[in-house]
């Protein structure tokens, strides 16, 4: 064994050896192409060992921006090259004592390549003065963004706010990209309470949890770090309704803007305000990122520090319609608190009033830590505890709870006839959407199993989407179980596509049930009830902190376990139609337009008292 | 005239160097109407891959040419992979290949003028085909002089699946918002600078000026080409629409126009079918396409920017007009569905004598 380990080394070596010996024939053109067409045959790693025997030859010019190439583009080694490249890099004869400028660069990529920040920052701000183009400049930025974000780790404070002005005085062309995505991370990471954990940390259950239980002392010092390294407090400069007084038109109706980056859910809202003679246009977001490449662009405006005069020259020259929509509008309504939400916090005329509808997932995001509160007349959120989440993920926000509200969804209701149900529909359970761990259908199926220990008759519905053919990777486990569990129960259950009008379905079930980790609303649940189902509530866990499931539905009993739900449907099925009968008037009384949208409405006539 | 066969004879198609195609841009859902048409005499194989309606994308990935003998090879753009084949040739006639035309069995068009001009039938018959080939082809100075192969009119139809589709409330409200809840005079399709209307959009912009509150826009959806970008008060760029989705932006817009290219005098133009299929008026230029798909008394011609105003402001304001104009287009889209196009392409001499060579 040993002896073949020798020989396999040996013949590496040689192999090596022959290598570099026939590198030695070629220039560093030559290399650098050998090189590229390596990296685009996809062997990454013969890439590396020709960059490596050659930079003799080349007197290090450019060995770190190329390592930096063959890594990014490895598709599966990565982390082998990098270690490679730190065992060659650093414990050999290159050293981080620079010459020159070209030297520096090197080393900088080579340091960037690595996340060796500090080394980076030291060797290259040496040489700053010398930077003689942007490409320069831009690896020198992103050390720096590499080095706040690990002070900002470490809660070294002092140094980070140094930085962070260093960052400011940079002048090149894309800062402004730089400086959003420093933002950006700076949320994630305070979102990550940080460590690394990806964009949107919050998204994720486990995160989520661990950041609500967080120690409040812990929290408010990374809030503290977080308000001084983004210092938000100035898009009051771009904004800042405080003092303003607007009057209602009197000669014509109220013109409103609604601007969503999709229209799902707002065709209801929209209806109540054609009924109270409000006059409609809309602006759909998304053609802000149109092929007509805004200068700045979108990310800048949204993240960065895009003034309003040169968002408003650029829209005049690209969207000039946009702008005239604007200029047309008393009030821009925006659906979601996403991107429109921060870009009209900041840009939209004071003589305007801006109202933002935060729907869920907006709440665990980082997006709305971005917004200038103080430029939005009106929040109005769907349920209390997405309000509650909202106070506790985005920073200062709560400091403005006077401008907020929650309505309800916009539901009309009405429309479904009371149908009763036959003994089969009465032991038939439902579970809308069913193809996202969030919605836990292995919880519905345990539910059924339970029934069914007791009475073969019970089923289930699963209506929606099927799983994607090709499982994310992070859903794997969850998705054979659901299989699995599945094909255990597949004589009791009925897979039903997608049904852009699943109220026909669900009168043909007893009981709806809402299994999900987290919820804003959930719609399904109030549909079914709206038909006459029994709703079947758990209490979400994601949200249970925020008593999420309770403050939605108090009219409903949620309950924690598959036991549990199964004990209360067998309690319901004993009066099953007194029970649905309540339940379907209660959903018309609690949850239909009626009562939200004269909320709603009032919500824009408040704007004017 | 029709046709009795035990069994169809085996047609190879492809276009340009498209080794797969799916309903994603004009040229390629043309074509597959077309083989949809061509499958009423033959088998069509697109690429080594056999026609069939219900299949979201068509041809083999991996091969650019016949992996087989078939009888016919129609072959659209693609001179190398032309010259490679053994055998009775088809091509479109468009955009023009001396050689091709040469040696090609027969030449499919999609308009009966353009027929007529290929068979040099029209006194004006040459400065069409030069208008229409020297853009793309300089050289062009004109057909070969023994150019006598059959020309065959494979029509344009309407797809069925525009026909059917019905827009639900909740369709219309994106449209409606999708398309910032403006009138909409829509454009959709190539955005390119070289075939918009410009006496159209000229004629909105004013309409626009003169009743502001009927806010009269265009919308254009679509990938803007090179040089296409336009940016105007009234000239809105909404992007790419599924080609399912577009059925519900056809149905908010108060009409659609179509390009003013004098193009258009030979070429088809499959916008104005998918329009009046869902009973929406096309504003268009009197050309010669448009007067073969739409009829001479069709009432939303215009020759000026004048008449494109009154025209569009009448689709605004005047309920009846408007109307009288839907169910015209609802009716004369009938002569455009499949069943009637296959007629009139079994009902043709030149393919009986193909079919017969």
């Amino acid at each position: 064994m040993k002896k073949l380990l020798v020989t396999v080394r040996n013949f590496f070596l040689k192999r090596n050896f022959f290598l570099k010996k026939s590198l030695t024939k070629y220039s560093w053109l030559e290399i650098q192409k050998m090189i590229n067409k390596l990296i685009q045959q996809g062997d990454c790693s013969k890439a590396f060992a020709v960059l490596f025997l050659s930079r003799f030859s080349m007197k290090n010019v450019g060995f770190g921006r190329i390592a930096r190439k063959i890594v990014v583009r490895a598709k599966h080694d990565e982390d082998e090259l990098c270690k490679q490249v730190s065992n060659h890099y650093f414990n050999d004869d290159f050293h981080d004592h620079c010459n020159n400028l070209n030297e520096a660069l090197n080393y900088g990529y080579v340091c960037l390549l690595l996340k060796e920040w500090e080394k980076g920052f030291k060797t290259l701000s040496k040489f700053e003065s010398e930077f003689s183009n942007d490409q320069q400049k831009i690896l020198f930025l992103e050390i720096l963004y590499g080095l706040i974000l690990d002070y900002v780790n470490k809660e070294r404070l002092d140094e980070a706010i140094k930085i962070k002005m260093l960052i400011s005085s940079i002048e090149t062309e894309n800062i402004g990209k730089y400086l959003w995505k420093m933002n950006r991370d700076f949320v994630n990471q305070f979102h990550s309470m940080g460590s690394d954990k990806g964009p949107d940390p919050l998204m994720n259950h486990m995160n989520f949890k661990d950041f609500i239980e967080e120690d409040f002392g812990k929290k408010c010092k990374r809030i503290d770090i977080f308000e001084q390294l983004m210092a938000l407090d100035h898009l009051d400069n771009y904004r800042n309704i405080n003092s303003i007084k607007r009057k209602k038109p009197t000669d014509r109706p109220l013109n409103i803007l609604v601007v969503s980056d999709n229209f799902n859910f707002v065709e209801q809202p929209c209806s109540v305000f054609k009924s109270f003679g409000y006059k409609l246009r809309y602006i759909p977001f998304k053609t802000l990122d149109s092929s007509l490449k805004l200068q700045p662009d979108i990310y800048e405006m949204i993240y960065g520090n895009a003034t309003k005069e040169e968002v408003f020259n650029e829209l005049e020259k690209k969207l000039p319609w946009v702008l005239d929509l604007i200029n047309w509008c008393d009030v821009v309504f925006v659906e979601w608190w996403n991107r429109p939400a921060i870009f009209f916090s900041r840009y939209l005329d004071e003589s305007k009033s801006l109202i933002v509808r935060l729907h869920s997932y907006e709440a665990f995001t980082t997006l709305p830590n971005f917004t200038n509160m103080n430029g939005v007349d009106a929040g109005i959120f769907i349920s209390e505890h997405i309000r509650e989440i909202f106070y506790a993920t985005c920073i200062g926000a709560e400091k403005y709870s006077r401008r907020h509200s929650v309505v309800q969804n916009i539901r009309d209701l009405c429309k479904v006839v009371y149908s009763k149900r036959s003994s089969l529909q009465k032991k038939t359970l439902c579970l809308v959407g069913y193809s996202k761990i969030n919605k836990d259908p292995n919880f519905a199926l345990d539910i059924l199993q339970i029934l069914l220990n007791n009475n073969a008759e019970w089923r289930l519905k699963l209506i929606g989407y099927p799983w994607p053919i090709v499982v994310k990777s992070e859903d794997f486990d969850y998705y054979h179980e659901f299989k699995s569990k599945l094909s255990k129960l597949s004589r009791s259950v009925e897979l039903i596509e997608f049904q852009e009008e699943i109220q026909q379905s669900l009168v043909e079930c007893g009981f709806i049930l809402s299994t999900s980790l987290r919820e804003g609303s959930h719609e399904a649940l109030v549909e079914g009830m709206s038909s006459g189902c029994i709703p079947v509530l758990r209490n979400w866990p994601h949200v249970s902190n925020f008593n999420g499931a309770k403050k939605m539905f108090p009219i409903v009993s949620p309950i924690d376990t598959p036991a549990e739900a199964a004990k209360q449907i067998l309690e319901a099925s004993k009066d099953f139609d007194n029970k649905s009968k309540i339940y379907y008037q209660n959903a018309r009384k609690f949850y239909d337009r009626k009562t939200s949208g004269k909320e709603l409405v009032g919500i824009i006539e408040d704007l004017y008292n | 005239m029709t046709f009795k066969m035990k069994k169809k004879p085996t047609l190879y198609s492809l276009i340009a160097t498209k080794s797969v195609i799916s309903a994603n841009n004009g040229d390629v859902i043309n074509e597959i109407r077309n083989m949809g048409t061509l499958s009423s005499v033959f088998d069509v194989y697109y690429n080594n891959d056999i026609y069939d309606p219900q299949k979201k994308q068509l041809g083999i990935k991996d091969q650019l040419g016949p992996s087989r003998e078939y009888d016919f090879y129609y072959i659209r753009n693609n001179p190398d992979v032309f010259k490679s084949i053994r055998g009775k040739k088809i091509i479109m006639a468009y955009p023009y290949d001396e050689d091709m035309f040469k040696s090609a069995s027969a030449v499919f068009v999609q308009t009966p003028n353009w027929k007529n001009h290929l068979q040099k039938n029209g006194i004006d018959s040459e400065e069409k085909l030069k208008y229409l080939y020297k853009t793309l082809t300089p050289s062009y100075e004109g057909l070969p002089y023994d150019f006598k192969c059959p020309v065959i009119n494979t029509w344009q139809r309407t797809d069925q699946d525009i026909v059917d589709k019905v827009s639900t409330k909740k369709d219309l409200f994106k449209f409606e918002a999708e398309t910032t809840g403006a009138k909409v005079f829509g454009y959709y399709g190539n955005l390119s600078k070289n075939l918009y209307p410009y006496m159209g959009f000229a004629a909105i912009k004013n309409l626009h000026r003169d009743f502001p509150e009927h806010s009269p826009t265009v919308i254009l959806a679509g990938k803007f080409r090179k040089g296409g970008e336009i940016a105007d008060k009234n000239i809105i760029h909404i992007g790419n629409v599924d080609y399912d989705d577009m059925p519900s932006l056809i149905d908010v817009s108060t009409a659609t126009f179509t390009t003013e290219s004098l193009l258009c005098n030979t070429l088809g133009n499959q916008k104005v079918l998918d329009s009046i299929s869902r009973g929406v008026p096309v504003l268009c230029r009197k050309l010669d396409t448009f007067v073969s798909q739409l009829g001479d008394n069709y009432p939303c011609f215009y020759e000026s920017e004048n008449e494109a105003y009154d025209l569009a402001k009448n689709l605004l304001m005047d309920k009846d007009f408007s109307e009288d104009v839907r169910k015209f287009c609802l009716e004369r889209s009938k002569y455009h569905s499949q069943n009637e196009v296959i007629k009139r392409f079994l009902d043709q001499p030149e393919l009986k004598s193909l079919l017969d060579s």
